[in-house]
């Protein structure tokens, strides 16, 4: 049931040009150079400290590496990182 | 951005959460609707973030259930601003206390100058000004306003020509003219009393020079009354001074109306309250209409002053009295009788004081469109003489 949901989520998004992350429910990531790094939809932190960062997201992990991070703000799905980004990854579960 | 405006209104606080993986603990309050914000890892188990002063209870909730500790670091904005001044009780109430005293210490008065008098003249006026409570250590806003001070000290010293009265923020300053009664320098020369109009005496007391008329004798104006020179053989001249009561006559024409206004208070009043800042009036209290058909309004000004300066603004109390117009129909009688006691009391107006009048007769009486019109006769018997220096011609 929630994959068949998932797959017709998928094909709106595709045929009716919906935003994706709002469709499948994904983290949208905004980054401003090298310093900030706006990520909405994420579903929790699980890792903070000054050169790594780790927030869940719906598909897995994101990871965030640098120096230098502050939260800039926080909310329960939104969050505002600065600092100098090194990369951002994603991984599976 | 937006969850973070009006911080520093709002006011926030720095927190230092202690404990294994802290970033849990923000995790948790995010979920919870608790905006946070410069959140940094000071050490491995040292997390420092900002949060509205409004979310502390919640975190405060949150920290309960779990096994961290918080610090709070510091607060910003102005509830903590507020709340610190606020906590300087003693100060702020030396605050009030020196603005009040400041207040009623600019309005009092503080000194009394009066300027270019003689001495003696000047005690009288400080002694007319104390009697009045103009003095140091008077509240100046209970005292007259300087014109009316003004009149009051020229009607009850007359030797004043003229006193101008400033006031110059805490002081008093009186400039005063004295007058140079110009009797007074010639109060040594010789004089002759003349008669000032012609009358018939009635009295007569010379206290110096010799009399020349009797009681009863009708004199012309410019007659002699009495001399200058008291002996025909004595060259020697004295300022001759005395009262010469005459009987003298007048043809006065009055005319009163039949008709009367009178208005009279009901009793029933209204008051409106401005406030007046900078020439704009703000209503503070009563905005109705006043539906008095006849009103009589009386506005009273309260403002207050600092040093020589006055604040811009000023609390005017407008009082509106119902007035009832009454028309009232005089009889003829009435109307006449009104007359002659205007005709009278305009009469002694333009006599000498001590005047009086002895006997009066109407000798027409015509009524005209409502008005009365009366000729009166009168007697008088007023002080006639005149002095009228002599020339001694050398």
């Amino acid at each position: 049931m929630k994959k068949w949901q998932q797959q017709i989520r998928g094909w709106m998004a595709n045929y009716l040009e919906l935003p994706s992350d709002v469709m499948l429910d994904l983290p949208r990531v905004t980054t401003i150079g090298d310093f900030h790094v706006y990520i909405e939809n994420h579903q929790g932190l699980l890792h903070f400290s000054e050169h790594e960062i780790r927030l869940k997201s719906r598909k897995g992990q994101i990871r965030l590496t640098g120096e230098g991070f502050v939260l800039k703000m926080m909310l329960s799905e939104e969050i505002l990182v600065e600092g100098k980004m090194h990369s951002i990854l994603f991984t599976d579960q | 951005m937006k969850p973070l405006q009006g911080k520093f209104i709002k006011g926030y606080v720095t927190l230092i959460i202690q404990g294994t993986y802290p970033e849990q603990f923000i995790n948790l309050c995010a979920r919870e609707g608790v905006v946070i914000w410069n959140a940094k890892k000071l050490s491995e188990h040292q997390l420092q973030a900002n949060i509205y002063l409004d979310d502390l209870t919640e975190v405060k909730r949150i920290r309960k259930r779990t096994r961290y500790k918080i610090r709070l670091k510091r607060g910003q904005g102005i509830p903590y601003l507020w709340s610190n001044f606020v906590a300087q009780k003693p100060l702020w109430f030396a605050l009030l206390l020196t603005i009040m005293l400041l207040v009623f210490v600019s309005n009092l008065v503080w000194s009394v100058h009066i300027e270019g008098l003689p001495k003696e003249l000047e005690k009288k006026v400080e002694k007319q000004l104390k009697g009045y409570g103009v003095q140091p250590g008077a509240v100046s806003f209970r005292l007259d306003d300087n014109g009316t001070l003004q009149q009051k000290l020229l009607d009850d010293i007359p030797e004043l020509l003229w006193i101008g009265v400033e006031k110059k923020g805490t002081a008093y300053i009186f400039h005063g003219v004295e007058k140079t009664l110009v009797e007074k320098e010639e109060a040594r020369q010789p004089a002759d009393l003349v008669a000032a109009k012609k009358g018939m005496i009635h009295y007569i007391y010379i206290s110096q020079g010799k009399p020349m008329v009797e009681v009863n004798d009708y004199v012309e104006k410019g007659d002699l009354l009495a001399s200058a020179q008291l002996d025909e053989n004595d060259k020697s001249l004295v300022r001759a001074e005395g009262q010469v009561v005459a009987e003298t006559w007048y043809r006065v024409e009055v005319t009163a109306s039949q008709q009367e206004n009178i208005q009279t208070a009901t009793g029933e009043f209204e008051n409106q309250y401005h406030i007046n800042i900078a020439g704009f009036e703000f209503p503070v209290w009563g905005w109705g209409k006043i539906d008095y058909k006849f009103k009589k309004k009386e506005e009273d000004y309260h403002q207050l002053s600092i040093f020589s300066k006055t604040f811009p603004f000023y609390w005017k109390k407008s009082t509106y009295f119902e007035l009832s117009r009454m028309k009232y129909d005089r009889t003829e009688e009435e109307a006449a009788q009104i007359a002659k006691e205007q005709g009278k009391r305009g009469l002694l107006k333009k006599l000498p004081e001590g005047s009086e009048i002895t006997e009066e007769n109407i000798l027409h009486r015509s009524v005209d469109n409502g008005k009365v019109k009366l000729i009166l006769f009168m007697k008088v018997h007023e002080d006639i003489a005149k002095t009228k220096n002599v020339n001694q011609g050398d």
